[in-house]
């Protein structure tokens, strides 16, 4: 059962079963030992951890894998090797998706928060899927995997699984134009079809440094914000105002969650998607 | 904001979001194509979604509606000289037919209310079935239930079936209530007010398809590392149908000696077999020609090994020639211990999301994307015969080079009969096949119950595959068609199932719900042809077999007619390896990628970032 309820997460497993060059005869073959030991550092949720990350240590270790000889135990070794590795990179990884109408600052805030700089101009997302920003929050390293639209927000056509197993989602309007501001609760109906029931959402009244073209007065947004029972901020990813809040604000909450979370479903197994325990964010993760 | 006018230039136009169509436009859109990707639904995939439960009557309803005529509005103001315009065709309702759908669960959550007299849960179902023996499909559609069904001729079928089925359950409501409350009187029905309330957590896929772990899907998934934007799990096993039992596939080495239904001879037998059939020897040429199952009998194999090899390994008919069944077979173990003690994966949320996560892999690369947006016809140069736009659903002239269509959009040109598929989806309480974990994902292989019938294949979903809400299972059976759907797989239902239809099978799962219908088997579509332009490539729809090699190779096809030189979907940089122009780095670079796809990603991202 154990093993039947892990997740599979593709590339990594490939890393791992490519280096082993068995041919699926000899899979049949070979001692059954061997056969189970592969499935346990392979499948059991215990050690997947090291399947999610992408930490730096992990392309060494790749080409350390392809190098050596082709030993099963080496991989298992090395694979150990990598788990302790990754489990030094952080403590959660979240993934926070940005929604909201094409032109309202969704990527100038990730761009402004993961590299802080604001790209002048329009047209940067292309081949870019998500940022990571890794942030220490109470002595605690929180990877933040910030994923944006890649422009599929224009004709109103986000893919639904855009929207899986996101932990929080940032509702972004343009407070210099009502048209975004009217499109939210469109948006709140994608969200109701496809996200998970316990996400977090924020809503983001962006472009604050442009107060004298101000069309959103703060209260009306605040007021759409707490009759939904989201959090509110505004910010400026120009001016760089407020963004660090807006996503440390959200790590927190996200921590609070998976805490609380942790203390009520202890002893039930997460369904992924479904709860946020940590033991879903760090096993069964994203990547 | 819908308003927005498309770009007006493109290198590649795509209609439809079917597997094949993505996979192409991601790979075009990877490699540096302009491309745009239209629907003109308002959901991604076609054919190949997945749908809540609320979604899915949605689109029965849609399907259950006469199909509206389309005005065909005259775009030739539209043309220049030397050019003539070819319409697409309605696509409306081809591609499916025969929609049946049947409720047997009470409708209303009516429990509490009748519990004080009615205690047992049974007999208010069987009593709640006097009202729905009537395939109801549903409280919420009440003008669609007045002319039930069939987009098809099934009307006559579905009079036929409705006595019988009343008859059968008057003589036989009596023993079936008492007999299942004693069996099992705590069961707590799900009613279908229940089912609407959760529709939100179903994912119920059109087709029906599993993942070989060594398939083409898998490689091109990892290959193209489109494979971040979903998640997996195994199928943890592989069951059949067999002497009116469901029984368990010994399917791994591991599984092969913990079986408890092979003696020691056979297990020895099955092992030597599987090794044996990995190469091609002599003694299988000697055979050549000839169908599996000689060789298989030949072998001395015995009853049971015989029907787990033909029905459950290599999932073939008894008269495929023997290379089919050891291609099968190989390809079977090949994909075997890969990720698990099967040979197949499911995605998490259904098949549907693998569609959608190429569509995302070409939007990332920028590829532009518009729903409910459809082409009306082509723009073709007369001496070239080659398509140089297309002319959308408002009057917009969008110019490409080249344009990929879902088939259903030129079905009508093509003039052969088409083949068909069967396809039940039933909500059922129970698994065919309870063991210790409530959480099994079961391939099903159900050998043709009578003569004339076809072998169907079933896969049982749980819960945490993120299909069906906890209590139930999702049900999906898929077979070539021989009749319509309800003809060829209501046998089946009802040996595997309890339903009113077959009242003395009480200690089975019960169907609460289920829908047939048949699709369009479009594997025997060309490419090209059709009487188009020699740059508009079709994309053929479903295909009757388990895994996914026959939409991918058709995509790489496509991919190659339109850019010969290029590498199809090499992966996508990592995140995490991209480097931008003027700033400093705040990631650490990728630099030892050995695949070159970091170097790759950091010159895209310079041309990009200007």
């Amino acid at each position: 059962m154990t093993s039947s309820s892990a997740v599979v997460l593709l590339p990594e497993l490939l890393r791992i079963h490519d280096q082993r060059k068995r041919c699926p005869a000899q899979l049949w073959l070979c001692p059954l030992d061997e056969v189970t030991y592969a499935y346990q550092v392979v499948i059991s949720p215990g050690t997947s951890p090291c399947f999610a990350s992408t930490c730096t240590g992990h392309h060494t270790c790749r080409q350390r894998l392809q190098s050596s000889a082709l030993l099963s135990l080496w991989a298992s070794l090395l694979c150990l090797f990598q788990f302790s590795v990754s489990m030094e990179d952080y403590d959660y990884l979240f993934k926070i998706v940005l929604i909201g109408n094409a032109g309202v600052g969704k990527t100038c805030l990730v761009r402004r928060f993961t590299q802080g700089l604001f790209p002048p101009g329009q047209g940067a997302t292309i081949g870019v899927d998500f940022m990571i920003k890794t942030v220490d929050i109470k002595g605690e390293k929180v990877k933040l995997q910030i994923w944006d639209t890649a422009g599929q927000e224009r004709f109103r056509s986000i893919t639904q699984s855009y929207y899986r197993s996101a932990n929080a989602l940032i509702l972004t309007y343009d407070i210099t134009c009502e048209d975004s501001f009217r499109c939210l609760p469109e948006w709140l109906r994608e969200i109701e079809q496809y996200a998970n029931n316990q996400v977090v959402t924020i809503l983001v009244g962006n472009k604050i440094d442009l107060a004298e073209k101000r069309e959103v007065l703060r209260q009306r947004a605040e007021d759409f914000a707490e009759a939904q029972s989201m959090l509110y901020l505004e910010t400026s990813a120009k001016e760089s105002d407020n963004v660090e809040k807006l996503f440390l604000d959200l790590a927190c909450e996200l921590i609070r969650e998976a805490k609380q979370n942790k203390l009520d479903n202890n002893d039930t197994a997460p369904m992924p998607g479904e709860g946020k325990t940590i033991s879903y964010l760090s096993c069964c993760s994203l990547m | 904001m819908a308003a927005e006018e498309l770009p007006s230039e493109f290198d590649v136009v795509i209609l439809g979001t079917g597997l094949p169509e993505s996979v192409v436009a991601a790979a075009c859109s990877r490699v540096g194509q302009r491309v745009l990707h239209l629907d003109r639904r308002s959901y991604y995939a076609a054919n190949w979604a997945s749908f809540t439960f609320n979604g899915l009557l949605s689109w029965i309803q849609q399907y259950q509606e006469e199909p509206q005529p389309k005005e065909v509005q005259d775009w030739s103001s539209l043309l220049d000289e030397g050019e003539e315009l070819v319409y697409l065709s309605n696509p409306d309702s081809a591609s499916i037919s025969n929609l049946q759908v049947f409720c047997f669960t009470s409708e209303e959550d009516e429990e509490e209310a009748q519990s004080s007299d009615l205690p047992n849960p049974t007999e208010e179902k069987a009593v709640n079935e006097d009202t729905d023996v009537k395939p109801s499909a549903d409280s919420n559609e009440e003008a669609t239930t007045e002319k039930q069904e069939t987009v098809g001729g099934a009307e006559e079928e579905q009079l036929q079936v409705t006595p019988t089925e009343g008859e059968e359950q008057d003589t036989d409501k009596p023993h079936l209530s008492t007999a299942q409350s004693q069996l099992e009187p705590t069961r707590k029905r799900i009613t279908y007010a229940h089912l609407v309330k959760e529709g939100r957590r179903f994912n119920i896929d059109l087709v029906s398809k599993l993942m070989y772990s060594r398939g083409s899907l898998v490689d091109l998934l990892i290959k193209s590392n489109v494979s971040r934007y979903a998640e997996f799990k195994n199928v943890t096993r592989i069951l059949t149908y067999r002497n009116g039992n469901v029984e368990q596939v010994p399917c791994s080495r591991a599984d092969v000696f913990a079986s408890r239904q092979l003696s020691v001879v056979e297990k020895r037998k099955l092992m030597r077999f599987l090794t044996s059939c990995m190469e091609e020897t002599e003694e299988h040429q000697a055979y050549s020609g000839r169908p599996y199952l000689e060789f298989l009998c030949d072998q001395k194999l015995g009853d049971n090994l015989q029907h787990f090899l033909l029905h459950s390994i290599a999932m073939v008919t008894e008269d495929t020639p023997i290379e089919e069944g050891l291609a099968a077979t190989r390809h079977f173990l090949r994909s075997l211990g890969r990720y698990g003690n099967t040979p197949f994966l499911f995605p998490l949320y259904g098949l549907g999301e693998i569609p959608q996560c190429f569509c995302r892999m070409c939007a990332v690369f920028g590829g532009i994307y518009c729903l409910r947006h459809s082409v009306d016809c082509l723009v073709v140069d007369k001496d070239t015969n080659r398509c140089k736009a297309v002319i959308d659903n408002r009057g917009q002239r969008i110019s490409c080079s080249h344009f990929v269509v879902e088939d259903s959009y030129v079905g009508k040109k093509a003039a052969a009969p088409r083949r068909l598929l069967s396809r039940a989806v039933l909500i059922t309480d129970g698994s065919v096949l309870p063991s210790d974990s409530d959480q099994q994902v079961s391939m099903v292989t159900i050998p043709p119950v009578a003569a004339r019938y076809p072998v169907v294949k079933m896969v049982e979903l749980c819960p945490s595959t993120m299909t069906c809400i906890p209590g139930t299972y999702l049900v999906h059976l898929t077979c070539q068609s021989a009749g319509s759907a309800y003809e060829d797989l209501a046998p089946v239902v009802t040996r595997c199932f309890h339903t009113p239809d077959s009242p003395d099978q009480e200690n089975r799962p019960s169907v609460l719900w289920c829908v047939y219908f048949n699709m369009v088997d479009g594997s025997g579509v060309e490419l090209e042809g059709h009487g188009l332009p020699s740059n508009v490539y079709v994309c053929s729809g479903l295909d009757s077999t388990l895994g996914h090699e026959y939409a991918i190779r058709q995509a790489e096809l496509i991919f190659q007619k339109i850019l010969p030189e290029e590498d199809f979907c090499p992966p996508a940089p990592n995140p995490e390896d991209i480097i931008y122009d003027g700033e400093n780095p705040s990631t650490p670079a990728g630099e030892e990628d050995e695949d070159g796809a970091g170097e790759e990603g950091k010159r895209e991202q310079s041309q990009t970032q200007e």
